[in-house]
């Protein structure tokens, strides 16, 4: 494992990195990109090609096109593996699990029909065939995004280590850190998931800082993760008891109910003089 | 793009290194890129300037970092500020090994007043190395001529001198290692400290020099060996 003095030499590899993240596939003499290969090291040509000729449903479509189907497809591959003994025996690179091919189907569908879902880049295809290239993308893409959050607890409590370089500190609020990097990432690179990554230094140095100050090591397979991962930075907003979004919009209301209050969402300055309102 | 060839081009800002075939960010041409502030490019986009896009941290967008550069002056520093002591040993093939400064001072660090002892001995340990065709690596004392990964190990000798610098370094690894941290440990800051576990004792290394402690049979690392 490599330790980065600052996020310079973590750049540089990272793009080097970057540089494997595409592999070309054909069918019927046509070439397709895949990408973030490097989270997928399976015979990715015989897996792609199994599932373009064993259907003929497009992933694109949400109605009547049941993930399901796409599911059959890729266990006929011989990359797909779901013998619960046999994968522990490899890396989860090394092979497909038809669930997971199933799930990368159906947030594809979501996200070719869902507008609301451009954060996470639009889909781009203009075929049936680009479209599968487009799901092994958002596969990898996802296994990246697993990997590099890994570190991260699912709820609270915050468990962590002060000491320990592959944990972050102790007592930090993990949904605050992964919202905070994967804002960071939006906000500085913008959507990656079906396209490679392309950091500048800039981003690069603002995801090192927040990797230094939660006390983690910063890796170049987790910033990749970081950057391409399909998950939007508004699914890490608290939206749980823990939040006092609730509390505070239910406390409005009954305000409102009481005549306590008004329900315009603006702010009343107490020290103001005149009724001053600021919005 | 100053039109050189090779595995570097020259930009704008910098000289740039070649990462291999991808897709250029700039024209997305899946082509040669290189390793740029701004990200992969090709050859052609390498001078063009993306809009600088908003960001919460605007410290960080010329940011240079400096802690190497940092280092470098205070290892220079160190190394002008050190007492010229260089040690020449004849050795026992009539060559003659001389020591360069850093490592004399190592010889000081860890043997104190009885440098002597480590010059007078040296001849003897080189020659043995030399006779039996060995050199002395991290993992062993002896191994073959060329297995070492010291920048001076080489698969022939001519004399005992050019194989002295791999023998002495083995012998004075832990008080170079201790004085390069402390070389390169800014003035204000503790220079950390090198520990060294032997057989019977451990040392730790300081900026004066060395304190050995005996490990002796009630010694323990902890653990219950009942």
């Amino acid at each position: 494992m490599i330790v980065y003095g600052s996020a310079e030499p973590l750049h540089e590899n990272l793009l080097k990195f970057t540089t494997h993240s595409g592999k070309t596939v054909t069918h019927e003499g046509k070439q397709y990109r895949i990408e973030h290969c490097q989270f997928g090291t399976y015979n990715i040509q015989e897996a792609f090609s199994t599932v373009v000729e064993e259907t003929d449903l497009d992933p694109r479509s949400f109605d009547g096109v049941p993930a399901v189907e796409f599911e059959k497809a890729i266990k006929k591959s011989a990359a797909c593996i779901d013998d619960r003994d046999i994968q522990s025996q490899f890396h989860k690179r090394e092979y497909i699990d038809s669930h997971d091919f199933r799930s990368a189907v159906s947030s594809y569908q979501m996200i070719a029909q869902d507008s609301t879902s451009t954060e996470l880049g639009t889909v781009t295809s203009n075929s049936r065939v680009e479209a599968i290239a487009e799901v092994f993308s958002y596969m990898h893409a996802d296994r990246a995004s697993l990997s590099a959050f890994l570190p991260f607890g699912i709820n609270p409590p915050y468990y962590g280590d002060d000491e320990d370089d592959s944990k972050p500190n102790e007592g930090l609020d993990h949904s605050e850190i992964k919202f905070s990097l994967r804002d960071t990432a939006m906000q500085l690179h913008g959507p990656s998931v079906f396209k490679q990554p392309d950091p500048s230094i800039h981003t690069t140095r603002a995801l090192y800082k927040i990797y230094d100050q939660i006390g983690i090591e910063q890796q170049v397979r987790d910033m990749y993760g970081i950057l391409v991962s399909p998950i939007a930075p508004s699914f890490y907003w608290k939206n749980d008891s823990e939040d006092d979004s609730a509390q505070y919009t239910i406390g409005r209301s009954v305000d409102a109910m009481t005549g306590m209050g008004d329900t315009t969402g603006k702010w009343e300055d107490s020290t103001a003089e005149n009724g001053e309102i600021h919005e | 793009m100053n039109g050189e060839t090779g595995d570097s081009v020259g930009s704008k800002k910098d000289k740039v290194d070649k990462a291999g075939i991808a897709i250029c960010g700039e024209c997305s041409t899946d082509t040669t890129v290189y390793i740029t502030d701004n990200g992969l490019r090709c050859e052609d986009c390498i001078s063009i300037e993306p809009d600088t896009p908003a960001t919460y941290t605007p410290g960080l967008r010329d940011f240079e970092d400096t802690r190497g550069k940092e280092m470098a002056e205070n290892v220079d520093n160190f190394m002008d500020n050190l007492a010229d002591i260089g040690f020449d040993i004849e050795l026992e093939d009539g060559s003659m090994y001389e020591m360069q400064v850093l490592h004399s001072h190592a010889v000081l660090t860890k043997y104190g007043d009885n440098w002597e002892e480590f010059v007078n001995e040296l001849p003897s340990i080189v020659a043995d190395h030399y006779n039996s065709k060995t050199e002395p690596t991290k993992f062993t004392d002896r191994a073959p001529w060329g297995a070492g990964n010291h920048d001076n190990s080489k698969e022939e000798y001519e004399t005992h001198a050019e194989l002295a610098k791999n023998v002495a370094y083995y012998h004075l690894r832990p008080a170079i290692l201790q004085l390069g941290m402390v070389a390169a440990t800014d003035e204000d800051e503790e220079a950390p400290t090198v520990i060294g576990i032997g057989d019977e004792e451990i040392h730790q290394y300081t900026t004066d020099g060395r304190i050995t402690v005996p490990i002796d049979e009630d010694f323990s690392l902890g653990g219950d060996d009942e």
